[in-house]
């Protein structure tokens, strides 16, 4: 999968480079608008990472300018908080999703995945990861045979983990995704982070094998191996 | 003690009626004065030219007082030659005035009052010759005093009356010209740090009132400049922040994912994480405080059942107060919809129970109440905590206060979360308050008054109810 990334920021067009390079990507990384603009015009890229730079509209325009020239990739923009206007520019100009600076890495990772897999949406009712079982239908989590009993939230949380599984996600993108937290207060990851250790001790205690891991300073990992 | 009203028309009118009072003393004085001088005078003169007419009279061709008193020429006269009266006119007797004698010596006007209290110019005059023949005549002042007495009713009676209509006239005068102060202090009253840019009304800008609400304008011109610059500086401060955070956290978090990192520094890249978290949460609520907001907000007015969003709130933190072994119910009586902004009011109602959350020891119980009556619409949240002192109650919802800074730090919070609260609850036009003494707990309460303009409101009273939550 080739990944253009468009990022006037030096350390951070860097670091993602990198980062999404560990994870299998292809990446191309332009310091410059233009410089992508070219990138974008002369190959094909499965998905863009657009930097919307504050200085002008820069990555609008570029986007805008690609889409009318008919290309069709995935476009993720990076947007500064809070700029409502850009969101609703940016939709306009044909992106397709955006994430909110400073974000997680993860979280990035996360909005690609989906961005390449938007199309073929499977409608999943059961999702598994070793011996663990969850029902979608009937709303019930089975591990090795026995029934788990999950609050309603604790489902939900589950069911998000085990969609991400193997990728850990942050408590930002629990807080949003699981609970619908949109301004998240201080204290709320303590709220994510006390689900977290219910669920832990309802899926993990009774098993040998442990699923449900904290990635310091990431998040959290469903995952066989830690 | 001197007399100090406190309104400034009053004084305006009571100096002005005073003002006039004396004037008008002055001139009714002067009046009386002047007039009673003229008539008085006019009488003795008339006495006194009545007496040369008499005298011509009897000297150049004599004719017979009797004739002279038949003809009415001069009606009370009396004539003495030697001391002895002569003649007496008969107004003379019946009027009772003295015998000529009485009037001897001098000569000029002189006055008599008569038994009937009627007073009598005299006048006096002396033939030439060897046996003189002393002439006197009286005229009766009584229709000139009269006049003067009407006068002085006139004046007397007009005197209240004047200063009456000039007590009427000076109040209204005040109050016209006084009207445009009291448009601007209601006018100054409207203007909050929320709407610095609103302006005084300038009717005339040329007179005084004018100038003052034209310097007065010119000062809110500057404050709100003030304001703006302060606003615009924390919110560029925060916007030029999220880049070296941005690229923080992708460094560090890329770094972590690395599985050639050392386990010794994942560790301390980690914990630079959690602080650029605190960062980047700092920033986010400098930058909530910074939104311009009233008018993009008030647009996403629409009902909030507060009952509900009480109970959807506790659900929200009640695993992490069971946790930490305390107790947090809700208590409804009454289910209120007010007009506001949904998710900033929740974020305020968030903000107060992560505070009381943060700062109640284990097992203390903090309660959300929903309540109202017809004058306000109330939700409050109470602890039975520590409590707060006094001193800091003023400036507990200023940004980056705190009661006790080693405390606060241990809990993690930014320092902002009351002032987010505030600044929520106050774009909603509600208000924040806080009861609380040392070692009786807090109340922050957010009080909507259901004035007018304060949207509309609906209270239901409910049998109070308390959906209790907490350690099992």
């Amino acid at each position: 999968m080739r990944i253009l990334v468009v990022e006037d920021e030096r350390k951070v067009g860097r670091a993602l480079e990198t980062g999404l390079a560990a994870e299998g990507f292809e990446v191309t990384l332009a310091q410059t608008g233009e410089e992508g603009f070219y990138l974008a015009n002369a190959q094909t890229f499965d998905l863009l990472v657009l930097d919307v730079m504050l200085p002008g509209h820069d990555g609008l325009e570029i986007l805008a300018t690609l889409r009318k020239r008919g290309v069709q990739s995935p476009v993720l923009l990076l947007t500064a908080r809070d700029a409502l206007e850009d969101r609703v520019l940016g939709r306009d100009a044909g992106a397709d999703d955006y994430l909110v600076k400073p974000f997680a890495f993860v979280e990035l990772l996360a909005r690609i995945r989906a961005l390449l897999r938007r199309g073929r949406l499977d409608q999943v009712i059961k999702l598994k990861l070793a011996d663990l079982e969850l029902d979608l239908v009937l709303r019930r989590a089975m591990r090795g045979g026995q029934l788990l009993p999950l609050t309603v939230r604790e489902f939900d949380l589950l069911e998000y983990l085990l969609r991400n599984q193997g990728h850990v996600v942050s408590r930002e993108m629990l807080a949003r995704d699981v609970w619908k937290e949109g301004d998240r207060v201080g204290s709320f990851d303590n709220v994510v982070d006390v689900h977290v250790g219910r669920l832990r001790k309802k899926l993990d205690e009774p098993f040998r094998l442990r699923l449900l891991h904290t990635v310091r300073g990431l998040g959290f990992l469903l995952s066989e191996q830690p | 003690m001197i007399f100090r009203p406190r309104s400034i028309r009053v004084r305006l009118t009571v100096w002005y009626a005073s003002v006039l009072a004396v004037i008008l003393a002055a001139f009714s004085v002067a009046v009386y004065a002047l007039v009673r001088g003229s008539l008085l005078h006019e009488v003795e003169e008339r006495a006194q030219s009545s007496c040369a007419v008499l005298e011509g009279l009897v000297t150049d061709e004599p004719m017979d007082p009797d004739e002279i008193e038949e003809h009415a020429i001069v009606t009370l006269f009396a004539l003495e030659q030697e001391g002895v009266p002569t003649h007496v006119s008969a107004g003379w007797t019946q009027h009772g005035l003295p015998p000529p004698a009485h009037f001897a010596g001098g000569l000029g006007a002189r006055r008599w009052v008569s038994q009937s209290g009627s007073v009598f110019s005299i006048a006096r005059a002396t033939t030439e010759g060897s046996h003189p023949l002393a002439i006197l005549v009286a005229i009766d002042e009584t229709p000139a005093r009269e006049h003067l007495r009407t006068l002085a009713l006139v004046l007397l009676l007009g005197f209240p009356v004047a200063i009456a209509a000039a007590i009427v006239g000076g109040s209204l005068l005040a109050k016209r010209a006084l009207a445009p102060v009291g448009a601007m202090a209601e006018a100054a009253a409207r203007i909050t740090t929320d709407r610095l840019s609103d302006r005084l009304p300038i009717e005339n800008p040329d007179d005084e009132f004018g100038r003052l609400a034209a310097v007065f304008n010119q000062t809110l011109a500057r404050l709100q400049d003030g304001f703006e610059r302060l606003r615009r500086f924390t919110a560029d401060a925060s916007h030029e922040l999220r880049t070296p955070l941005t690229a923080l956290r992708s460094v560090g978090e890329v770094a972590l994912r690395s599985p050639d990192f050392h386990d010794r520094c994942r560790d301390t890249v980690a914990s630079m994480l959690e602080e650029s978290a605190r960062l980047t949460e700092l920033v986010d609520g400098l930058l909530t405080l910074t939104r311009e907001s009233t008018q993009a907000f008030r647009a996403r007015f629409a009902p909030v059942d507060l009952a509900q969003l009480a109970r959807e709130v506790a659900e929200l933190f009640k695993p992490l107060a069971e946790e930490r072994g305390q107790r947090l119910d809700t208590r409804i009586e009454a289910t209120a919809l007010i007009r506001s902004d949904r998710s900033t009011v929740r974020q305020a109602l968030v903000n107060l129970v992560d505070n009381a959350l943060a700062y109640t020891p284990r097992g203390g119980s903090i309660r959300i109440q929903v309540g109202g009556d017809d004058g306000e619409i109330v939700v409050a949240v109470v602890d039975d905590g520590p409590g707060i002192a006094a001193e800091h109650h003023a400036r507990i919802f200023e940004r980056f206060y705190r009661v006790d800074p080693a405390r606060a730090r241990s809990h993690g919070g930014a320092g902002l979360g009351l002032a987010i609260a505030r600044w929520a609850v106050e774009l909603n036009d509600g208000r924040i308050e806080l009861d609380s003494h040392p070692g009786a707990g807090s109340t922050f309460r957010i009080v909507w008054s259901r004035a007018p303009g304060a949207g509309t409101a609906t209270v239901t009273h409910e049998s109070p109810h308390s959906t209790a939550g907490g350690p099992p």
